[in-house]
C-alpha cells in the first residue's frame, strides 16, 4: 500500500493533534528539509496519486472548517441552555450545577462541558455586581472537582489549550515551509515568511503535473494556517460566551474557560469526523 | 446520663449555644463552648471610650426614650423622622432610590413637617470617615451643622425615627447599633432594585391608609429539633414563656387590645409555608424561634440567597440539611404579606457582618465569614412582598440571652418589644425599652467589669462575664429592617378588619415605566468591592477537607495565572506582529528559484539556487516582475506557476492578516485585556 504522509512539525511537540484531521506529527527521526521555521510536508509515493491525495486532504480540511462552524453553533446553542439549577441536597458536593440538557447528537460533549464547568464552582465569586444578571450561572459548590474524572477532564483540556496556543504562537511568528516530496525526493519547497513573502525552490525539469502537486500542497498549507487561526477565534469567542454565563468566576479565572471551550469545540469536531468516517 | 429534657437551664448554660446550623455539614456553625474558654476572649476586649449615649440610656432615657413633651410615639410631628443615605452613594443612584421611595418620603414629610430631615451627600453617613475608618455615631454627629450632641435626642437636630438606606458596607451595622441606643432605627437595603424600594414605599402607605386592617392574630412558630439543645432552650425558655406572658394580664404594660396569640401547629416547614403564604393565612405578627442557616464564606451566592433562612422541624442534630428542611426567600412565592411585622430569633436572621464577632477564643483575629456584610434575603423579600418590618438578629443569636445565670427565664426584652408592637407602637420604638436599654445596661456593666478585671483578675467569675458579654452582644445585634416608624396595621374594633388580597398589589404602570428608565440608568446592582474571603481557621485547627480544598484552589490559582499570563504575552506578541506586518506590508515579494539541491536551501541562504522569477507587489498595487527566460525565451511553465504563486501570496497575505487580527481581537475580548 502506498504511503501518504502529511506532517506538520508544529504538532511534533504538542499534545494536541490537528483539530481538522489533515496533518499529523512527524516521526521522531524525520527531519525537515528546511530546519528553520515550521515545516508542512506532504510525502507522496508518486505524482498522480499524490495530487489526488492532496486534493482529498483539501476537501477534508474544508469539511473540518464546516465542522468548526457547526461546533461553534453547538457551543452557542448549548450556552443558551446553560442556566442555574439548584441541586436538591445541601450536604454534598454541589449546591448549584450547570443545567445543560441532554442533546441527541452531542450529549457526551455537553456532559463533559457541564462537568468541567461545574468543577469551577469552588473558585469563589465576586457576587454582588453580577448576581442580578439574568441567566448568570451561580457557582457555589463547596468542593472543587469532587469527581476525579472532572478534574482529569479539565487538566486534559488545559494541556490541550496550552499546546494549541503554542502552535498558534509559532504559526504567527515563524515562517512556514511547505515541502513536497515525491518518492523520497523533494521536488518543491515554498517558504512563506511571517509577513507573507513567498520563496519557492523547484527541482529543475519538473513536469507540469509535478509543479501542480506542489502548488496544491502550498494551497493546502496556506488554508491550514488560516483554519487554525479561525479555530483560535472560535474558541476565544466560545469562551467569551461561557464567561458571559459564568460571570461569577473570580477575577482572572475567565481564562480557565478557554480550555473548556477548546475541549468542547474539538470534541464536537472529532465526533463529526468520526460520524463522517462511518458514512463511508 | 442526663437526657436533654431533664437538664436544668444552668446545666445547659455551661456550654454556650448559638442558633446557627451550617447548611453544608448539618453541624452547629459554632460548636458549643465552655464559659471558661469564652471568657478568655472577652477579657481581652477593650472598653469603648465614648459611653455618653449608653449612660444617657441608663439615666434620663431609661423609662421613656423620647423627651417628656412627646407623649405620642406615633406622632411624627413631635418625634421627627429622618432618612440617612451614604455620603459616598452616587447622586444619580440616590436620586433614583429617592424617586422610588417618594410615596413614603412624601408621607413622612407631611407627617413630620419641620422635623423631617434628609442626611445625604456631605451630611450623609461616611463609611470612610476622617480617620479612614467607618464613622461612629460620635463622628457622624460632630460633622453635622450644627453639631449633634449625644445623649437624650434633640429631635430638631436628629429626629427620633431614623431610616438608613444602604447596605451594611455603605452604612455599617455598628453605626446602626450605636444610633439605635437613643433612637428608633431601621434599614432598607435593596441595592439598586428600584422596584423593591417602590413596592415597599407603596405597601407602607397602603397599610397606613387603611388598605388593610388586620385581624389581631399573633402566631408563635417554635422549632424543636431532635437531639438539639439550642432549640430545646429556645422552645422551652423563650417561646412558651413569652407566649404565656403575653396571654396574661400585666398591670405595668397592659395590652390595650385583645389579641389571639397562638402557638403554631408545629415547627414543620409546611406550617411556616402556610403562615407565610399570604392572605388570611398570614397573621399580623409572626414570631419565630429556630436555627438560622449558615453557609461558608467561599459560597457567597448561597450566603446571599439563603443565609439566615429558617431551619424547620425535620432536621435532627448533626444530620445533613436538605433544602426541604429550611424556608428561604425563594419559598415565599407571590404571597401578599401586606402589613405583617415579623420577629425572627435565629442566627443571621436579618443580616451577616463581614467579620465574625464571635471568634473561637483561641483565634488571634476575627474570622471573615462573608465577602462583605449583607442583609438576609428572606426578610428583604418579605419587605418586598408587603411586610412592613422584620426584626431579627445580625450575626449569631444566643440562647444564653433569655436565661439568666440563676436559672431564671430572662426574656424581658422580648416581652417588652412584643407588648409594644401589639399595642400598635412603631417598631423602632418597640425595641427600645427592651433590647436597647438592655444593651446599654449590659455594656456599661460589662465595661466596668472589664476595667476592674485588669487590676483584680478574680473580680468577676468567668460564667458571669460570659453571661454579661453574650447578653450585651445579643441585645445590641437586634435590628429592624424596614421603616422604624411603621406599626402593625390591625383592626382596633371588632368587625372592622380589612383582610389582605390574595396577591400583592402591582405598581401602577406609569411608575413601572418611570422606574424602568431610572433602573436602566443606574444599572442592576451597585458596585461592591469584593475581597476574596481569607478564611481564618480557629486555633490553626485546619480540617482535612479544608486543607484539600485549599490545595486544589491553590493549584487552580497557579493555572489561572499561567493561562492568563501566557495569553497576555501571546496577545501582545500578535499585536506586535500585526504592527510589524503593517509596516512591512508596503511590498510583497514572491521569488521563484530553480535548484538541483532543494535540501541545500536554508533560511537566509538560497544556496546555489538560481533566481528565475521575482515579483514585487507594492501596497498601491503596482507590480514589478522579473520574467524567467531560457535560451529559447521565456520559460512559460515556470512563468505560469510563478504567476499563480503571486496570486496565492496576495490572497494569503490578506486572509492571514485578517484572521490573525480577528483572533487577536477575540482573545483580547475574552481575557479582557482591552
Amino acid at each position: 500500500m502506498a504511503d501518504y504522509r502529511f506532517t506538520f512539525s508544529g504538532f511534533a511537540a504538542a499534545e494536541a493533534p490537528d483539530p481538522f484531521g489533515v496533518w499529523e506529527a512527524p516521526a521522531p527521526d524525520e527531519k525537515a528539509v528546511s530546519a528553520a521555521g515550521l515545516t508542512w510536508r506532504a510525502a507522496l509515493p508518486d505524482v498522480d496519486s499524490g495530487l489526488d491525495a492532496i486534493l482529498a486532504r483539501t476537501k477534508s480540511l474544508e469539511r473540518g472548517e464546516a465542522y468548526l462552524l457547526q461546533a461553534d453553533a453547538e457551543l452557542r446553542a448549548t450556552l443558551e441552555t446553560v442556566m442555574p439549577a439548584p441541586v436538591d441536597r445541601v450536604a454534598g458536593t454541589a449546591s448549584y450545577a450547570f443545567s445543560v440538557p441532554a442533546a441527541e447528537n452531542f450529549h457526551p460533549q455537553k456532559q463533559a462541558l457541564r462537568d468541567t464547568l461545574s468543577g469551577f464552582a469552588a473558585l469563589g465569586a465576586p457576587p454582588r455586581q453580577v448576581a442580578a444578571l439574568e441567566g448568570a450561572v451561580a457557582f457555589g459548590a463547596p468542593d472543587a472537582f469532587a469527581e476525579e474524572k472532572e478534574r482529569k477532564g479539565f487538566q486534559e483540556a488545559y494541556r490541550r489549550w496550552l499546546a494549541f496556543v503554542e502552535q498558534v504562537k509559532q504559526l504567527t511568528s515563524s515562517s512556514s515551509n511547505a515541502e513536497t516530496i515525491i518518492a523520497g525526493e523533494c521536488i518543491g519547497l515554498t517558504r512563506i515568511a511571517w509577513d507573507g513573502d513567498f520563496e519557492t525552490f523547484w527541482l529543475p525539469g519538473l513536469s507540469a503535473l509535478s509543479r501542480e502537486v506542489h502548488r496544491q500542497n502550498v494551497n493546502l498549507v496556506l488554508a491550514s494556517r488560516i483554519a487554525l487561526l479561525r479555530a483560535a477565534s472560535v474558541i476565544a469567542t466560545g469562551a467569551g460566551g461561557l464567561i458571559f454565563k459564568a460571570v461569577v468566576l473570580p477575577p482572572g479565572a475567565q481564562a480557565l474557560l478557554l480550555p473548556a471551550a477548546i475541549r468542547f469545540i474539538f470534541d464536537v469536531m472529532d465526533a463529526l469526523r468520526d460520524w463522517e468516517a462511518t458514512q463511508r | 446520663m442526663t437526657e436533654p429534657d431533664e437538664k436544668l437551664p444552668s446545666e445547659l448554660l455551661k456550654e454556650i449555644y448559638v442558633n446557627g446550623v451550617d447548611g453544608t455539614t448539618g453541624h452547629y456553625s459554632l460548636p458549643p463552648m465552655s464559659s471558661e474558654l469564652w471568657a478568655s476572649t472577652i477579657k481581652g476586649e477593650s472598653v469603648p471610650a465614648d459611653q455618653t449615649d449608653l449612660k444617657a440610656k441608663q439615666g434620663p432615657a431609661r423609662a421613656y426614650p423620647l423627651p417628656a413633651s412627646v407623649k405620642d410615639n406615633k406622632d411624627l410631628s413631635k418625634t421627627g423622622w429622618a432618612v440617612v443615605f451614604p455620603a459616598e452613594m452616587a447622586d444619580k443612584r440616590r436620586e433614583a432610590i429617592k424617586e422610588a421611595l417618594s410615596p413614603l418620603l412624601q408621607r413622612r414629610l407631611e407627617k413630620a413637617g419641620d422635623l423631617y430631615r434628609v442626611f445625604e451627600g456631605e451630611s450623609g453617613y461616611r463609611v470612610r470617615g476622617e480617620t479612614g475608618r467607618p464613622e461612629s455615631t460620635r463622628d457622624f454627629f460632630k460633622r453635622q451643622t450644627p453639631e449633634i450632641k449625644p445623649g437624650m435626642p434633640k429631635l430638631a437636630q436628629m429626629p427620633y425615627y431614623v431610616l438608613l438606606v444602604g447596605s451594611p458596607e455603605e452604612i455599617t451595622y455598628e453605626f446602626q447599633y450605636q444610633l439605635d441606643v437613643m433612637r428608633g432605627v431601621g434599614r432598607l437595603d435593596f441595592g439598586n432594585d428600584l422596584d423593591a424600594y417602590a413596592r415597599y414605599a407603596q405597601n407602607v402607605v397602603a397599610a397606613e391608609t387603611g388598605m388593610v386592617k388586620l385581624p389581631r392574630q399573633g402566631t408563635f412558630f417554635s422549632v424543636r429539633n431532635l437531639g438539639d439543645d439550642a432549640t430545646l432552650i429556645s422552645d422551652r425558655y423563650l417561646v412558651r414563656p413569652l407566649l404565656s406572658n403575653l396571654q396574661q394580664p400585666d398591670d405595668e404594660s397592659p395590652l390595650q387590645f385583645d389579641w389571639n396569640l397562638t402557638l403554631a401547629a408545629s415547627g414543620a416547614r409546611a406550617e411556616l409555608e402556610r403562615l407565610l403564604s399570604g392572605g388570611k393565612q398570614t397573621p399580623a405578627l409572626l414570631f419565630t424561634a429556630s436555627h438560622g442557616m449558615v453557609f461558608p464564606p467561599d459560597d457567597p451566592q448561597r450566603q446571599f440567597r439563603e443565609q439566615g433562612a429558617l431551619l424547620c422541624q425535620n432536621w435532627a442534630k448533626d444530620m445533613p440539611v436538605s433544602r426541604d428542611d429550611y424556608f428561604a426567600a425563594e419559598d415565599l412565592g407571590n404571597a401578599n404579606l401586606l402589613g405583617l411585622i415579623a420577629f425572627f430569633f435565629a442566627c443571621f436572621g436579618v443580616g451577616t457582618p463581614k467579620y465574625d464577632y464571635f471568634n473561637h477564643p483561641k483565634a488571634k483575629t476575627r474570622n471573615q465569614i462573608a465577602p462583605y456584610g449583607f442583609t438576609s434575603a428572606l426578610p428583604k423579600q418579605m419587605l418586598r412582598q408587603g411586610a412592613l418590618a422584620v426584626l431579627g438578629h445580625v450575626d449569631r443569636a444566643w440562647g444564653h440571652s433569655f436565661i439568666s445565670a440563676g436559672d431564671n427565664v430572662a426574656n424581658e426584652a422580648f416581652v417588652a418589644a412584643l407588648r409594644h408592637l401589639l399595642n400598635g407602637d412603631p417598631v423602632g420604638f418597640a425595641t427600645d425599652p427592651g433590647f436597647n436599654l438592655k444593651y446599654a445596661d449590659m455594656t456599661v456593666v460589662l465595661n466596668d467589669n472589664l476595667e476592674k478585671l485588669r487590676s483584680d483578675p478574680n473580680y468577676v467569675s468567668d460564667e458571669e462575664l460570659v453571661a454579661l458579654w453574650t447578653a450585651n452582644n445579643d441585645a445590641r445585634s437586634y435590628v429592624v429592617l424596614g421603616d422604624p416608624a411603621v406599626s402593625i396595621p390591625f383592626a382596633t374594633d371588632e368587625g372592622t378588619a380589612v383582610e389582605r388580597t390574595a396577591a400583592p398589589v402591582a405598581l401602577p404602570p406609569v411608575i413601572v415605566e418611570k422606574l424602568s428608565a431610572l433602573q436602566a440608568d443606574i444599572g442592576p446592582e451597585p458596585t461592591a468591592a469584593y475581597t476574596a474571603p481569607a478564611v481564618a481557621t480557629p486555633g490553626g485547627d485546619i480540617k482535612v477537607d479544608e486543607a484539600h480544598k485549599a490545595l486544589v484552589n491553590q493549584d487552580f490559582a497557579i493555572q489561572i495565572n499561567e493561562i492568563t499570563d501566557s495569553l497576555r504575552k501571546f496577545a501582545s506578541k500578535i499585536a506586535e506582529a500585526i504592527g510589524n506586518i503593517t509596516q512591512d506590508i508596503l511590498t510583497l515579494e514572491v521569488r521563484t528559484y530553480a535548484t538541483d539541491n532543494v535540501k541545500g536551501v536554508t533560511l537566509n541562504n538560497a544556496g546555489d539556487a538560481n533566481l528565475r522569477a521575482l515579483t514585487l507587489v507594492d501596497f498601491d498595487g503596482d507590480m514589478r516582475t522579473y520574467v524567467p527566460t531560457t535560451t529559447e525565451g521565456v520559460d512559460e511553465d515556470l512563468w505560469q506557476i510563478h504567476r499563480e504563486m503571486v496570486r496565492e501570496a496576495q490572497i494569503n497575505r490578506t486572509q492571514f492578516i485578517s484572521a490573525m487580527a480577528k483572533m487577536a481581537s477575540d482573545l483580547l475580548d475574552t481575557i479582557k485585556l482591552k
